[in-house]
């Protein structure tokens, strides 16, 4: 290699240190969630926060985050090259590429709170339970995957009609996927908190608030911190989105837990009064006040509503991000929820998630920042994706020019 | 052809004094690890001084003969035994979700911490292949416990829960426990919630 080369890649790494400090800060966290699971699966200590009263924790919460925000993300690019609403096509890949990446950050939440994730592959093939909603729910979330995979390639490709079905057989599926997650805690009749098709629906609505915060707030991110203006049709589209659609999807979630609480309250009904009292009332109650009623829904949706830095991108950035941190503390509140009354009585259970388990949540955020990171770079995620971008071939731009 | 068993345990609470023998029995028997337990005695205190009482309610996998914890398994590691009714777990096929700990209504299944697999209750099989009883019924000192096929009618389990009025556990859940209880009324014992006749303060 002549100098002049290794002159070049040097320069080339310098102009790139930001870049590289981010990934390798990326890679530092998922070392440390490698060696997380070196301790959770070899070792010998119980160094998971969830107990026999509570044996669903943070992780599995923080895989309905990441799935739900996949469902979503898939619900909102789907509305442009499959509805035909044209507007949405310029989101529609970096959309469908988040929609893959949430889905895997969240397998990989999932397989770390699973005992023994490696029997999870052959033992779903050879012998599964066809009443078992997990096993369903694992089956369509593939076959989920399999389209947003097809339908990715075809928008990179301009393969527009595979794209199109991909991304309708993609919509199809994620509705039975996410509704199927629904039913693994609505088919629990032990759990009457979650017992009920309540749950089903309330996934599959909360997965387009889910899903349209996340993209608002990877697509503004990605621009700031490239330092790019954003093209004036996509800033239209995202104010829009945070404005208008962000909005609406709060006031229905709104309206759905009113009902959820007064149904869980009125008469007292057993089992069910004391999960929804501990939220209102009890050892979740800072969690649901503060954060999931206040900072999830009240504070962005009246914000989005009536105040005029709504209309700025900076806005709908915040209220984003304010409407996800929220959805991650509903999600552990709805799992945890479920299994905090003891079905013998007594007092509360407790559950304080472990260090482990909070690395495992890193972890699988850092996957997910990761392959995006990446992609960002190397794949073309911008409709027409006219601006040159370091790392991106010759070969992918041709395409995307063509 | 030989007849299907259908193996059950009938549960007499006016002998039952709270000893915990059986908890011991069935740890020992099945090496059950520290924190966790097959069988427990559900205890909790009635009335008000100088009227109180205890009241003592054994519980353990009931053997449901419609179970949930066989429905949600994702890989069939849980299943209810054709020829005897007895539901079971294999641990080569469990994959640790959890998801049969949560479904079950009364709580009886935990995660072994040394085998990392979902475990609970079995009527200790291997004993009762032997021509055995489960530990807990051998350890209990009051004989409270009644194992044995209801299908025979002259099994003492069968004459036990037909000549006394017998009651199974949570049935609003549709889950029809092979576990009965007689000898007291367990619907206005405080240890379901909403089952109680008692004053709330006292339960």
């Amino acid at each position: 290699m002549t100098v002049k080369a290794m002159r070049a890649i040097w320069e080339r790494v310098r102009s790139e240190q930001v870049y590289l400090l981010w990934l390798g800060f990326l890679c530092v966290i998922l070392a440390i969630g490698g060696y997380a699971s070196g301790v959770r699966f070899l070792g010998h200590e119980e160094v998971m926060g969830a107990t026999n009263l509570i044996p669903l924790g943070i992780l599995i919460s923080t895989y309905v985050f990441f799935v739900v925000t996949s469902t979503g993300l898939c619900f909102i690019t789907s509305f442009g090259h499959v509805f035909g609403f044209h507007r949405f096509e310029i989101i529609a890949k970096r959309g469908v590429f988040l929609s893959i990446i949430t889905l895997l950050a969240g397998f990989v939440a999932i397989g770390v709170e699973t005992e023994r994730p490696w029997r999870l592959g052959s033992l779903f093939l050879t012998s599964p339970n066809f009443t078992a909603p997990i096993w369903w729910m694992a089956f369509f979330y593939t076959l989920y995957l399999i389209c947003l995979v097809i339908e990715l390639c075809g928008l990179f490709f301009h393969k527009m009609v595979l794209a199109r079905y991909a991304g309708l057989f993609g919509f199809l599926t994620a509705i039975a996927a996410h509704s199927t997650l629904g039913a693994i805690f609505g088919l629990i009749k032990a759990r009457s908190f979650w017992e009920g098709p309540y749950l089903p629906i309330y996934f599959i609505l909360s997965a387009l608030v889910s899903g349209t915060a996340f993209l608002i707030l990877m697509t503004v991110a990605t621009y700031w911190v490239e330092r790019r203006p954003i093209p004036e049709e996509t800033r239209a589209l995202l104010v829009h989105m945070g404005k208008k659609l962000l909005v609406l999807f709060l006031g229905i979630v709104i309206f759905f837990w009113i009902w959820k609480v007064i149904t869980s309250v009125y008469g007292q009904p057993p089992e069910k009064y004391e999960a929804m009292m501990s939220l209102l009332a009890g050892p979740q109650s800072v969690n649901f006040w503060l954060f999931e009623v206040a900072i999830g829904i009240l504070i962005p949706f009246f914000f989005l509503l009536l105040h005029p830095a709504a209309r700025s991108i900076g806005g709908v950035f915040i209220a984003s991000l304010l409407v996800l941190a929220g959805l991650f503390v509903s999600r552990f509140d709805l799992v945890v929820g479920g299994q905090i009354a003891p079905v013998w009585g007594g007092p509360y259970a407790s559950y304080t998630p472990s260090g482990i388990e909070w690395i495992f949540v890193l972890t699988s955020m850092a996957l997910c920042l990761l392959i995006y990171s990446l992609g960002e770079r190397l794949l073309p995620l911008e409709q027409g994706d006219s601006h040159s971008r370091p790392g991106q071939s010759a070969e992918t731009e041709a395409q995307g020019a063509s | 052809m030989k007849a299907k068993k259908r193996y059950a345990m009938a549960i007499d609470l006016n002998r039952c004094i709270g000893c915990d023998s059986c908890t011991v029995a069935c740890k020992m028997e099945n090496d059950v690890p520290l924190g966790v337990w097959r069988i427990w005695v559900n205890q909790r205190e009635i009335g008000r001084y100088p009227r109180v009482s205890r009241a003592f309610l054994p519980v353990l996998c009931n053997h449901c003969e419609n179970p949930v914890c066989v429905y949600v398994c994702p890989v069939k590691a849980t299943y209810r035994r054709k020829k005897d009714g007895v539901v079971v777990v294999d641990p080569h096929l469990c994959i640790g979700c959890k998801i049969c700990m949560v479904a079950c209504p009364y709580q009886m299944r935990y995660l072994d911490p040394i085998k990392r697999v979902a475990q609970k209750c079995d009527f200790c099989l291997h004993r009762v292949q032997a021509g055995l009883n489960p530990a807990c019924v051998e350890g209990c000192p009051a004989g409270v416990m009644v194992f044995g096929d209801l299908n025979d009618p002259n099994s003492p389990v069968a004459k036990l829960v037909s000549g006394r009025p017998a009651q199974r556990l949570k049935t609003s859940y549709g889950t029809y426990p092979q576990v009965f209880y007689v000898g007291k009324d367990v619907s206005i014992l405080p240890f379901e919630k909403g089952g109680s006749i008692y004053d709330k303060r006292d339960a």
